[in-house]
């Protein structure tokens, strides 16, 4: 499963429940449509760290890097790559 | 049945989450009120936002093994709060809770008082939070508008969005007048949501936060000096988050800002108690609680 598969799943799965979303574009805005918020997000960082083995630090928490899933796996790319 | 309280640890979450969820889910079908959560996933979700939230620490209870209770504290400079506390529905009065009470109060033992804000419907936890020298010091409107706001009168250019930059000033304004160090707060709510500050004459004169939350968005913590600063500041946050839904925590006693909301459609959900156990009073301002990362 790719990047973006396997973070459009989790988002389906875990996050944005309830919703009526049974697919999510890659660059769906996603803070926009209320699909992540301040408190989902922080589940999201943690399923990134674990499921790409990876580390996010704080100063890439921040917007810009979760509006969509092409920024998130934008992200983890960049993570990978250090 | 002997319990283990300790530190809440990563793989604890998931569990403290279905822990909120059952906890807080069953005590509003218990009293006839709608459920706060929609789903198990909305209570792992705040689970995980408290867990990596950098003031807040979590302590559980563990029983044979299971995680049955949770609770955390937020540290405020000299002022802490509390919350959520929860315990597993299936282990309530068996003594969980005092014992997490108990380690809750050691760890916040240097503070000079612990606010917590419990809602009002819910008298078991009146009655424990009592017990342990929590006293109400202010009776709380947990007020939800569900859609369009009905009316948005013109703003005289008054209210501005804060950027980080202007978070040392607003700290500086909010210390003195709610008397706690909200610094890690504030930099959250510029970060993950929004800061609306008012300010006259280049005098700040109010803010208030508002972060998008599962389902809804959190308008709170607020600060205003006056009925008409708090009502430009709120006026202003629902055309800004047009058709979306919105909750705050009110005091029941500043009865014109609380009527101002009524008329901009906000409906009363439940009265809570803002509880506290040492010396702390809110002051003369209008406040306006969020949910988190202070609980319930
Ligand atoms: C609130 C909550 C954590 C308390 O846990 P609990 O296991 O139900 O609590 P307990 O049964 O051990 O204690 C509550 C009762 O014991 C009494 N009690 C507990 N410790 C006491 C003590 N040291 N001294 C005197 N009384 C005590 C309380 O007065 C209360 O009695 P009452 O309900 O008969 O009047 C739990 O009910 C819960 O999870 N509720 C849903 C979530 C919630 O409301 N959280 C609180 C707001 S953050």
């Amino acid at each position: 499963m790719s990047v973006l598969e396997s973070l459009e799943n989790y988002l389906l799965t875990e996050i944005a429940v309830g919703l009526g979303k049974k697919t999510l574009g890659p660059d769906e805005d996603l803070l926009e449509l209320g699909i992540i918020d301040s408190l989902g997000l922080m589940k999201l960082i943690s399923f990134m760290e674990e499921d790409f083995g990876i580390r996010i630090p704080d100063e890439e928490v921040i917007p810009e890097n979760f509006q969509s899933l092409n920024c998130m796996a934008k992200l983890v790319e960049l993570q990978v790559q250090n | 049945m002997s319990t283990l309280i300790r530190d809440m640890t990563r793989s604890d979450i998931d569990r403290v989450g279905e822990i909120l969820y059952d906890a807080f889910t069953g005590v509003a079908a218990k009293y006839g009120y709608a459920p706060v959560m929609n789903c198990v996933q909305e209570g792992k979700a705040w689970a995980w936002a408290m867990s990596r939230y950098v003031s807040s620490e979590g302590i559980v209870a563990e029983v044979d093994g299971r995680v049955v209770g949770v609770v955390f504290l937020n540290k405020r400079g000299d002022v802490g709060g509390g919350g959520p506390m929860a315990i597993d529905p299936d282990f309530q009065g068996k003594t969980i809770a005092p014992q997490l009470m108990t380690a809750f109060l050691e760890r916040g033992k240097s503070l000079s008082s612990i606010r917590v804000v419990q809602e009002a419907f819910n008298p078991t936890s009146f009655s424990f939070q009592y017990a342990y020298d929590f006293m109400p010091v202010a009776d709380l409107l947990d007020l939800v508008l569900n859609g369009r706001a009905r009316q948005c009168p013109d703003l005289q250019g008054k209210v501005s969005e804060l950027t980080a930059q202007g978070l040392d000033e607003l700290c500086s304004y909010d210390m003195p007048r709610s008397h706690f160090d909200r610094h890690t707060d504030l930099t959250y709510y510029v970060r993950w949501g929004k800061i609306l500050v008012y300010q006259d004459a280049g005098e700040i004169r109010g803010y208030l936060a508002c972060l998008p939350g599962t389902g809804a968005i959190q308008l709170g913590p607020l600060l205003a000096r006056g009925e008409d600063v708090a009502e430009c500041l709120f006026t202003h946050a629902l055309a800004l988050f047009n058709d979306r839904p919105c909750r705050t925590r009110v005091m029941a006693r500043d009865g014109r800002f609380v009527r101002a909301l009524m008329k901009l459609g906000f409906r009363l959900y439940c009265l809570s108690l803002l509880m506290v156990r040492g010396t702390w009073r809110p002051g003369h301002n209008i406040e306006a609680f969020g949910r988190f990362p202070e609980g319930v």
